[in-house]
């Protein structure tokens, strides 16, 4: 099925380079109940600089995809995957470590997706120490994208308790952010916050995407939010992408 | 018909020693919907949860104020008269319907116990009829289901079949629909608004959503740290609003046609309860950051259009 990608004029520039091709993404849950095919034959490519909405109601497959772009959740056989112009085999797990220093991701609940007994620059610094990066080098670089995500250096040695949701999508933005990655995925990265913090965060995700060059998928289910922030809507119904 | 069935006045509650809501007063007429609109911690609940006395005991302490509803200070009857009051005379929406109901009870169960009040032959026949005002069809099918069995929507409309089974006169719904896919939340909404309307009972709308409040309530009362900023008709409120936070809350919400530059994100964070002072607590966060001043005067005296904001 070929991909049914709605463009929308929002002032989003993209610069018409391929760097994200995804052809016939299919997953299948299996249990003892039954078989669930959470999603049929997905297709869709992403410019540089474009900002990607994946739209549908509760159970329409939208995080699946999202996940599946990360290794996540296992792939089906017959779906092919090119990042950067590189085929990447999605049915081996050890060929997600190159995506994910490309690709990384932003999470839904700020409350649940932070460790509680991390300090800001034990949880921001984590992705860098797991690349091997010096504890002096990290620290350094996890203050610096702190400060691009609005936070101050002063908040490095807190908890996340100490935090409101708002800070803490920031937190979470700046540990997706500090590989420095080409694109971001942020899964319903607003649905939990206030309507004033929303409007911060997506201004904050706007500047960084112009800041840092990134081009986004995004994840939600209010049509206004994805009007606002994204130039193609990529509509989900049922595991299927669907007509807009 | 202007009849008050609710009526706040200067309700203060506190949590250990820290006031959260301060000398809140509105009132609601028959029939009416009313919205409480604002943004999380700013006191919906609290002040809501304070009609029926669901208030956590001992934490929270009424501070101040009197609520007067058909006549009675809740705040000061026996707790067996409010046995009498709670959920017979004011009934209980929430935000999560599969905590609201028993999981290991049938709603048939759940649900008779709605109508217990009512002689044995005629209770089937009200749970009927109001599962057909609600849209619940097949009931027989639902009576017999468990909780599990039903989606988050189909579990809302049981909960509000539940809340008016017994002909309240106010219906306190706390975020009713945030739990639910934003496809059905309207159709939830639609029933709730319906049956109230034909059950002839008002409804105190907790919500944080401005498209809701605007399609739904009569009036609405935008809070703000722990206090009524502006109050009013809907379409005043909504269309001519005069407090700088409801002014700043409006230019946030995402609508169709707005771009990103539309979205004008208010500076700064809600103040900490601890924080809280006596002046104007939006000051901060305000283009008149001298301005100390709250006007208290009046709040929701009269029908009229107010506003905390004496600049305004």
């Amino acid at each position: 099925m070929r991909i049914k990608v709605q463009t929308i004029n929002t002032g989003v520039l993209a610069l018409m380079n391929e760097i994200l091709n995804i052809q016939n993404l299919s997953v299948t849950f299996r249990s003892k109940g039954g078989t669930v095919h959470a999603l049929k034959n997905i297709c869709f490519s992403l410019d540089e600089g474009d900002v990607l909405a994946l739209a549908g109601e509760s159970g329409s497959g939208k995080s699946t995809v999202a996940n599946a772009l990360v290794g996540l959740v296992p792939w089906e056989r017959g779906g092919t995957y090119t990042l950067f112009g590189e085929n990447i085999n999605p049915f081996k797990k050890k060929s997600f470590s190159i995506v994910r220093s490309k690709m990384q991701m932003a999470f839904q609940d700020p409350y649940s997706s932070l460790n509680p007994r991390n300090t800001v620059l034990e949880i921001v610094a984590a992705p860098l120490l797991a690349k091997g990066m010096s504890k002096s080098e990290a620290t350094g670089k996890v203050k610096k994208m702190l400060d691009l995500a609005g936070l101050s250096n002063a908040d490095v040695n807190k908890f996340p308790h100490a935090f409101s949701g708002g800070q803490r999508q920031r937190i979470g933005l700046a540990r997706a952010l500090v590989l420095e990655p080409k694109i971001l995925i942020c899964d319903e990265i607003t649905s939990a916050l206030d309507v004033s913090v929303q409007a911060q965060i997506l201004h904050l995700l706007n500047d960084l995407r112009k800041e840092l060059n990134l081009s986004m998928i995004f994840i939600s289910h209010d049509i206004a939010v994805m009007e606002i922030i994204a130039n193609k809507i990529l509509r989900l119904k049922n595991g299927e992408a669907i007509a807009v | 018909m202007d009849s008050k069935i609710l009526s706040m006045r200067n309700l203060s509650v506190a949590f250990s020693d820290v006031q959260v809501t301060d000398k809140v007063s509105f009132d609601i007429s028959n029939g009416e919907i009313f919205a409480l609109m604002g943004e999380s911690g700013c006191g919906k609940s609290v002040t809501a949860m304070a009609i029926p006395r669901l208030l956590p005991h001992p934490s929270a302490k009424i501070a101040s104020g009197e609520i007067i509803f058909e006549g009675k200070n809740l705040l000061e009857i026996s707790s067996k008269d409010m046995y009498k009051i709670r959920g017979k005379r004011i009934g209980c929406v929430f935000q999560e319907p599969m905590q609201a109901l028993n999981p290991v009870a049938s709603i048939g169960a759940q649900l008779f116990e709605s109508v217990r009040f009512l002689p044995k032959e005629n209770r089937l026949k009200r749970i009927k009829e109001l599962m057909a005002k609600a849209e619940l069809k097949d009931p027989e099918r639902i009576l017999k289901s468990y909780p599990h069995e039903m989606s988050g929507g189909m579990l809302q409309r049981i909960v509000i079949c539940m809340a008016l089974a017994p002909k309240p006169s106010l219906v306190i719904a706390d975020e009713p629909t945030t739990a639910l896919d934003a496809n059905i939340q309207t159709a939830v909404m639609d029933t709730l608004k319906n049956l109230c309307k034909s059950e002839n009972a008002a409804m105190l709308l907790i919500t944080h959503n401005a498209h809701l409040a605007a399609k739904y309530a009569d009036k609405i009362a935008v809070m703000y740290a722990g206090r009524i900023a502006e109050c009013g008709q809907a379409t005043d409120v909504l269309n001519t609003p005069k407090h700088p936070y409801t002014k700043a809350l409006l230019n946030v919400v995402p609508a169709k046609g707005k771009t990103l530059a539309d979205l004008k994100p208010i500076p700064g964070s809600v103040p900490n309860p601890k924080d809280f002072d006596d002046g104007c607590r939006f000051r901060l966060r305000c283009e008149n950051k001298s301005c100390k001043s709250y006007n208290h005067e009046n709040q929701g005296s009269d029908n009229k259009h107010w506003s905390a904001c004496p600049y305004e």
